[in-house]
C-alpha cells in the first residue's frame, strides 16, 4: 500500500466544478450545452489551470522541465 | 481463401482425407472472420460473414462437405445479420458466434451432422451445466468483489485494492479496459499547430488530454479551447516560448482510447505535466440512453437546471440497436463466464491497437465500465510516474472513479 501510494504521488485529482462556479456568470454560464465549455468557460478554466499551477510551483520556471 | 476452400473441396470428393479437407476449410472460414473483424470492426465484418458464407456455401456445393457446412452458412448469416443490426454500438454476442461456428463444425466431422441434431439437447444441458459451474465458482472465488457494472456508490477503497485484485486472479473488476467494436484511435492528433517532438531547451511542456471538451466541440479555433486559453495565460505570466501546451484532445474518447494515444503517441512529446481532462465519454457510453437532466448528472455537474438546453446531438444520436446492445451488454457483464469468454477478444483487439496495424476511422460509441474507468487512470498513473511526468487528473465533479486520486 506504500509502495503505491508514493508512486501516486505525482497524481493531483483536481475537480473542475467547483472553481467554474466561481467564474463570471457562475457554472451553468460557462457550458455551451449539458456537456461542453463555452470560449468564456474554457478561458476562465485556463485561469484556474494557471493558478493551481502557480500555487504548486510549476508557474514560472527557472531552468528546464523544472517547477 | 477462396483457393484454399477450392483446394479443400477437391480434396473432399476425391476422398482423400475428407475430415482434414473439412478441417481446413473450417480453419480458412474461422481466420478469415477473425482476422477482418479484428482489423476493421462490425460493419465490415457483417459483410465479411456474408462473403465468407457465400464461399462456404459454394465450397459445400462443389465438394458435398455435408450438413455441418449448412449449419456453419445458416450462424454466418446470423453473425452477419446480428452485426448489421447494430453497427454503431456494442456487439457483445454476434462476436461468438464464429466460434460457435467452428465448434460445431468440428463436433460435426467426429461424429457426424446427424449425431449433432440428436445430441443437441444433451449438448445444452451440458453447456448449461458447464457454464453454471464455473459462474458459480468465480462468484464464490470473488465473493467480496462480484463484477460491478453500475456505477458505484462508493469509490473503492484504493487504487492498490484494484491492482490487488487483477493480479490476485483470472477476471477479477478492473481486467477489462475496453470493448472492442468497430472503430480504432486516431493516434497523433494535435489541434492548432503541432510541435516536434523533441522538447526546446527552457520550455516546460504541458500536454492537454481529453476529448471534445478539451478539443474544443464547435469552438472556432484553439485559442477558445482551454489548453489554448491556458497558452495565452501562461506566455503573459511567465514571458512568450517558456511554456508550451499542446492539445491533444479528440472528441468522443474514452480513457480506453486516450491510453492507447497516450503511450503509443503522446509520450513522445516528452511533457512535464499532463492534463487529463476526463469528462463522461465513458459513463455516457456505458450506461446507455439517458434523459438530458440523466446525462447531465452522471457527467458530475451539480445544481441541475432543467432550464439547460439538451445534450449534444452525438450522444442523442445513440440508434435503439445500440441501446439494445449497451442494455444486453450490461446484463451480460453480470456474469463472469461472459467476461471470461469476451476477455481474450478484448486482449487480442488492446494488442492489435497498440501495435498500430491499422489505424481505421472512428464510428460509433465505446463503452468502458467503471472499473475498466479506473484501471486507465492506473495506466496513465503509472506510465506518468515511469517518466516523471506530473499529471493532473480533473473531471466535473465525477462522481465515479477519480475520487480515488482525490489527495
Amino acid at each position: 500500500m506504500a509502495e503505491t501510494a508514493e508512486r501516486h504521488e505525482h497524481v493531483r485529482y483536481f475537480d473542475a466544478n467547483d472553481p467554474l462556479a466561481s467564474c463570471e456568470g457562475g457554472f451553468e454560464a460557462q457550458f455551451s450545452d449539458l456537456i461542453h465549455l463555452t470560449a468564456d468557460g474554457n478561458r476562465c478554466l485556463a485561469r484556474i489551470f494557471a493558478r493551481e499551477m502557480e500555487a504548486t510551483g510549476l508557474l514560472a520556471p527557472r531552468e528546464r522541465g523544472t517547477p | 481463401m477462396s483457393f484454399c476452400l477450392f483446394l479443400a473441396g477437391k480434396a473432399h470428393d476425391a476422398g482423400v482425407a475428407p475430415r482434414l479437407s473439412s478441417l481446413v476449410s473450417t480453419a480458412v472460414i474461422a481466420t478469415a472472420i477473425a482476422a477482418v473483424w479484428i482489423g476493421t470492426g462490425a460493419i465490415w465484418t457483417a459483410g465479411a460473414c456474408v462473403a465468407v458464407a457465400g464461399i462456404a456455401a459454394a465450397a459445400w456445393k462443389e465438394s458435398a462437405l455435408g450438413r455441418e457446412a449448412t449449419l456453419a452458412l445458416v450462424c454466418a448469416a446470423g453473425a452477419a445479420a446480428a452485426a448489421l443490426a447494430m453497427p454503431d454500438g456494442e456487439t457483445p454476442l454476434w462476436m461468438f458466434i464464429p466460434v460457435l461456428v467452428v465448434l460445431v463444425h468440428l463436433y460435426a466431422l467426429q461424429v457426424g451432422a446427424g449425431s449433432v441434431r440428436a445430441h443437441a439437447f444433451v449438448m445444452l444441458l451440458l453447456a448449461g451445466f458447464l457454464a453454471g459451474t464455473v459462474e458459480a465458482g468465480f462468484r464464490a472465488l470473488y465473493a467480496d468483489a462480484a463484477p460491478a457494472v453500475e456505477p458505484p456508490s462508493a469509490p473503492p477503497a484504493s487504487p492498490a485494492d484494484q491492482r490487488g485484485r487483477y493480479l490476485a486472479g483470472l477476471i477479477p473488476p478492473g481486467a477489462f479496459r475496453g470493448y472492442p467494436p468497430g472503430w480504432s484511435v486516431p493516434i497523433g492528433r494535435v489541434r492548432g499547430t503541432t510541435p516536434p517532438y523533441e522538447k526546446p531547451a527552457g520550455v516546460f511542456r504541458v500536454l492537454a488530454m481529453g476529448s471534445s471538451s478539451t478539443e474544443g466541440f464547435e469552438l472556432a479555433g484553439n485559442e477558445e479551447t482551454w489548453p489554448g486559453a491556458l497558452g495565452i495565460v501562461l506566455d503573459a505570466s511567465a514571458g512568450p516560448g517558456r511554456y508550451e501546451v499542446i492539445n491533444a484532445g479528440v472528441g468522443g474518447m474514452t480513457t480506453f482510447q486516450m491510453i492507447l494515444n497516450f503511450r503509443k503517441e503522446m509520450v513522445r512529446y516528452d511533457p512535464d505535466l499532463l492534463i487529463l481532462y476526463v469528462a463522461g465519454n465513458d459513463q455516457l457510453y456505458t450506461l446507455g440512453p439517458f434523459t438530458a437532466r440523466q446525462i447531465f448528472e452522471l457527467s458530475g455537474h451539480k445544481d441541475v437546471r432543467e432550464t439547460l438546453r439538451p445534450p449534444s446531438a452525438s450522444v442523442a444520436a445513440m440508434s435503439p440497436a445500440n441501446a439494445a446492445a449497451v442494455r444486453l451488454q450490461r446484463v451480460l457483464s453480470r456474469f463472469y463466464v461472459y467476461r471470461l469468454l469476451r476477455r481474450p477478444i478484448v486482449d487480442a483487439r488492446r494488442m492489435q491497437e497498440e501495435s498500430g496495424a491499422f489505424n481505421l476511422s472512428v464510428t460509433g460509441f465505446r463503452a468502458v465500465p467503471p472499473e475498466d474507468f479506473t484501471a486507465n487512470l492506473e495506466a496513465f498513473a503509472e506510465t506518468c510516474a515511469d517518466r516523471g511526468i506530473r499529471l493532473w487528473l480533473v473531471g466535473e465533479g465525477s462522481r465515479m472513479n477519480l475520487s480515488p486520486y482525490k489527495s
